[in-house]
């Protein structure tokens, strides 16, 4: 198998699509919304309880979709457990420039650096960015979302 | 399977996309039913028309204009040959199958009222659903749906009770391009003559793949596409019949479809002109009809002996897989093979077969209702044309075995 490959479909990724974290409903979801990718079908629906202040306390995602998809969704949801909604903002940015930009400086310990190998493969960079751009249309209480 | 009647590694060598390598491996390309590929002939063709024949058709007096026409109106005439219509006053150029299902939309819908019925079935791409659905939105036809069996195959007796008095066509594929299906058309298309319904046939997946013969089917309409039957994008067909056709209301304006024009009257054009509004696409259809030369060249019906034999190989194959499910076991199949596995996504198989060669299709194949049926949000695909060989077979189940070692 070839770097690009392997870099790719990572231990990580793989882990986080056989057994997503923070998959399923949540009850009291303050915020919820569906975001779908038309071309290939991929549905990612993104539950949030936001408190008064804005911060996330906590978070849920009904995926379907490819390792990519649910992978990205996965960490997400690790990613922004208990950040204030700037704070989620500035990374839902971060990570799209990341997945976007042919930039190499992305610091090591940079959440989801692992989705970073998908930038080889254009057709597939919205399987990741996808549930960022479903939290990103949640938290500003709108319902739905698609890619094209 | 070389033999003198079939030689696989000279047509392979007719066409030079095939001869590439594709991240570092031989190409498979197993992608055919969303387009073909074209051979030298066809290429050719398209080139040398360019290069010297080259006019607008039907206009000029001068040299090139007649020759251009002659070699576009040459195309026609193949085409009525090879589908076996009465004559090419029945032969519509259209831009594909999509704009063939629209043309006849818009057209016949304004003969249609609002709660006549167009039945369609379960198993068709969104070119024969949409522009059914916009009639309904538009005039308020009403649209139904005939079932499938879980081998993906019509239910005919389904099919035969959705008749009424209000049903004014049957808008059916051929064959499925999501499954394969090929679907009993001569019965079907008796069937509605019982009642007296139109039949329209979406041929896009049957002309690449054998001999279609629109008299011996007798259905009314069918549609077609170029660029899946190995000759250029752009250019496809619509089949009407005659009778049906010279009274059928006009769809696009412009020139070509006009005699005579003044702001008082209009004189419209003969068949099949009066529906081809436009500069037609001309290298496309002279490519079409080189296309139709070279594929009877080889001959239809070895075309689809050999690509059965195709099927069979595959299927065995694939069948192997562990944890490997064929989407569409009809008895009657094209070489079209959907599959899913319940813990790969197709696209994740997509991306792995794309790196080792194996070009795929993957997703929904415009056939959601075909997924919703069964259940998946799309499948991997594979579809083979006659140039495709056993190592290309080979090259998907080892691609395939890299990708399930990866993923499980
Ligand atoms: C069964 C079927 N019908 C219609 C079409 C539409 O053909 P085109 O895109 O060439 O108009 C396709 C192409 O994918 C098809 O497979």
């Amino acid at each position: 198998m070839t770097k690009e490959l392997m870099q790719v479909y990572q231990k990580t990724v793989l882990e986080h699509s056989r057994k997503p974290h923070h998959f399923g409903k949540l009850v009291n979801a303050t915020h919820s919304a569906e975001g779908f990718n038309p071309l290939c079908g991929d549905k990612v629906t993104v539950h949030l309880t936001m408190n008064s202040n804005g911060t996330i306390n906590e978070v849920s995602h009904e995926t379907t979709g490819c390792a990519i998809c649910m992978s990205s969704a996965s960490m997400m949801a690790d990613a922004i457990q208990a950040l204030d909604s700037a704070a989620a903002n500035a990374l839902c940015s971060q990570v799209h420039t990341m997945l976007t930009s042919d930039s190499n400086d992305n610091p090591p310990g940079m959440p989801l650096k692992s989705l970073e190998g998908v930038r080889a493969y254009p057709s597939r960079v919205k399987c990741a960015t996808l549930p960022w751009q479903t939290l990103l249309t949640a938290m500003m209480g709108e319902t739905l979302t698609t890619t094209e | 399977m070389n033999s003198p009647l079939f030689n696989i590694d000279s047509i392979r060598a007719e066409f030079p996309i095939l001869q590439q390598q594709v991240n570092g491996h031989r190409l498979a390309f197993l992608d055919n039913a969303a387009s073909s590929q074209r051979p030298d002939a066809v290429i050719d063709a398209v080139s040398d028309y360019y290069r010297n024949d080259h006019a607008n058709v039907h206009r000029g007096v001068h040299h090139l204009s007649h020759r251009a026409t002659d070699a576009y109106e040459g195309a026609r005439e193949k085409i009525r040959a090879f589908i076996n219509a009465r004559s090419i006053r029945e032969i519509v150029f259209t831009s594909g199958t999509t704009e063939s299902i629209n043309l006849l939309a818009n057209s016949l819908g304004q003969t249609m009222q609002a709660g006549d019925e167009v039945i369609v079935s379960r198993m068709e791409h969104h070119s024969n659903i949409i522009p059914w659905k916009l009639l309904a939105e538009r005039i308020g036809i009403v649209i139904k749906v005939a079932p499938i069996n879980e081998q993906g195959e019509l239910v005919l007796d389904e099919l035969a009770k959705l008749f009424s008095k209000k049903t004014k066509l049957l808008a059916i594929s051929h064959v499925s391009n999501a499954l394969g299906t090929i679907n009993p058309v001569a019965d079907i298309v008796a069937l509605a003559k019982q009642q007296d319904v139109l039949v329209l046939l979406d041929g896009a997946q049957a002309i690449p793949h054998g001999k279609v013969d629109v008299q011996a089917i007798d259905c009314d309409f069918y549609a077609f596409s170029s660029h899946k039957m190995c000759g250029p994008t752009g250019v496809g067909v619509l089949y009407a019949r005659e009778s049906l056709l010279e009274n059928m209301p006009l769809f696009m304006g412009g020139g070509e479809m006009v005699i005579a024009v003044s702001f008082e009257k209009t004189i419209y054009n003969d068949l099949p002109y009066r529906f081809e509004a436009g500069t037609p696409p001309i290298a496309q259809a002279i490519g079409l009809g080189a296309a139709i030369d070279y594929l009877e060249g080889i001959g239809m019906d070895k075309i689809a002996a050999y690509e059965h034999h195709l099927l069979e190989l595959a299927t065995t194959a694939l069948s192997d897989i562990e944890g490997l499910r064929i989407i569409g076991t009809a008895a009657k199949k094209a070489a079209v093979i959907s599959f899913v596995f319940d813990d790969i996504h197709p696209h994740d198989l997509g991306t792995v077969l794309d790196h080792q060669g194996v070009a795929i299709r993957t997703g929904h194949h415009c056939a959601n209702p075909v997924m919703d049926f069964f259940g998946v949000p799309g499948t991997a695909r594979a579809s083979l044309a006659f140039y495709n060989d056993a190592e290309d077979i080979e090259q998907l189940v080892k691609a395939l075995r890299v990708a399930v070692d990866m993923f499980r």
